[in-house]
């Protein structure tokens, strides 16, 4: 099965969608550290519904994927270490809807939790090379929040706490999506 | 956005421009002081200027040279008071961005669709990525435009949106919003599906384009200009 035309416009439409919604999220709760750190349950919980019915829409291999090279694309500034943990959280996830055979709701649910790894790669570039982080972000931002952000980031308990962050994100996000989705979307006929 | 205008003095090649955008996400995190900044602005102004958004550019060129002058100040106020950390900070930010805008301001105004797709094709990129990285930009202001109807017509039933009710009755919000947000967009897609239909988006033989993708003299004078630009600030900052 390959992706034809429209389903490459349902991709990259959705995935407009869902960079918006990312990006407003941020800008909403991107001021204040402690905040900074739960993104990813945030934004989990905020974008699993545009997820859920961009992949039940199309039903092929390959929208996920497209979506997380799309936000890949404009939200991690070509980083490699983000850049990458996108490519392979999404893989992870187009795996589990191919396992679901692209019938299985469970499985959509399951993908999401995988897929919403990509709202952390960010903190994950954050985490590897923390120190050159801090740096850029003193000299770009300020001193309050490069000291705030270095607290956080600095014990082993942050990726754990990052990693179970989008892992609760995801199963929220993936559970309320697939409500909306059966409440109003399938009685419509859209997906 | 992504239309084109006709009042342009040189049409540049979208490639040239998409270098354009990347040299000035570079450039902000490589010159720390007024004068190149400046520079750089003002060359961005000129290229606005060129490609026919006359009043943009003046525009743009009076706000950087407020920005910049902000800039210098706070800089030779010093790190004193907290009141003045936080100007810093915010300065900075802007600063950051202004570049950044102007870039894109010029690669959305003055480019058009089809020249997009086109010289996108000579670059030899999948037509797996190129069509949905071009649905997704020209998608991001068509939300905008439909948010803020859906905002009119929950006014018209005496309902306001607000961010506090993000913490108070954070399901409601998603729900209420997103649902009316995603039905706009799923009849748009249908509509923008069918339409790429009629192009003859979706057939496999190579397509021929209406606008002509090619490099000019010009675009390569303008590329020149640039990267001896970033080369010449790498060059400075090594030292």
């Amino acid at each position: 099965m390959k992706l034809k035309t429209k389903d490459m416009i349902y991709a990259g439409a959705f995935a407009a969608l869902y960079v918006v919604a990312v990006l407003i999220v941020m800008m909403l709760v991107g001021t204040i550290p402690v905040i900074y750190i739960a993104c990813p349950l945030l934004l989990g919980i905020f974008c699993g519904t545009i997820y859920l019915l961009s992949v039940l829409k199309v039903r092929k291999f390959g929208a996920a994927l497209l979506m997380a090279v799309l936000f890949a694309c404009i939200a991690t500034g070509f980083d490699p270490i983000a850049f990458s943990v996108c490519i392979v959280s999404a893989l992870i996830a187009e795996i589990c809807m191919a396992l679901g055979k692209y019938k299985s709701k469970k499985m959509y649910v399951i993908s999401y939790v995988f897929f919403n790894f990509i709202t952390a790669s960010n903190f994950f570039r954050i985490l590897v090379a923390k120190d050159a982080y801090i740096a850029g972000v003193r000299s770009m931002i300020g001193d309050d929040f490069a000291d705030g952000m270095s607290r956080l980031v600095t014990p082993w308990w942050a990726w754990i706490m990052i990693v179970g962050f989008a892992v609760v994100g995801g199963i929220i996000g993936g559970l309320f999506g697939s409500k909306i989705v059966k409440k109003h979307f399938e009685k419509a006929g859209i997906v | 956005m992504f239309t084109g205008n006709n009042t342009s003095i040189i049409k540049a090649d979208p490639r040239t421009k998409l270098l354009i955008l990347v040299i000035s996400m570079i450039i902000p995190l490589k010159c720390v002081t007024v004068f190149p900044s400046l520079v750089f602005a003002a060359l961005l102004c000129v290229m606005l200027f060129l490609e026919g958004e006359k009043y943009l550019s003046v525009i743009c060129f009076c706000i950087s040279i407020i920005i910049m002058c902000l800039y210098a100040g706070a800089v030779k106020g010093g790190f004193g008071s907290v009141l003045n950390m936080i100007c810093m900070s915010v300065m900075v930010l802007i600063r950051f961005f202004c570049p950044i805008t102007m870039a894109l301001l010029l690669f959305t105004k003055t480019t058009d669709m089809s020249h997009l797709i086109s010289s996108f094709q000579k670059m030899h990129l999948p037509m797996v990525f190129v069509i949905p990285f071009v649905v997704l930009i020209r998608f991001i202001p068509t939300i905008f435009d439909e948010w803020d109807g859906i905002k009119k017509a929950m006014l018209f039933r005496g309902i306001e949106f607000k961010l506090k009710s993000f913490i108070t009755k954070p399901a409601q919000i998603i729900e209420y919003t997103m649902v009316p947000l995603l039905f706009c967009s799923v009849e748009l897609m249908d509509e923008l599906a069918s339409s790429a239909m009629a192009r003859g988006l979706d057939s496999n033989r190579k397509r021929s384009s209406y606008v002509e993708a090619r490099l000019r003299v010009t675009d390569y004078a303008i590329i020149l200009i640039f990267a001896g630009f970033l080369a010449y600030m790498f060059f400075i900052y090594q030292q």
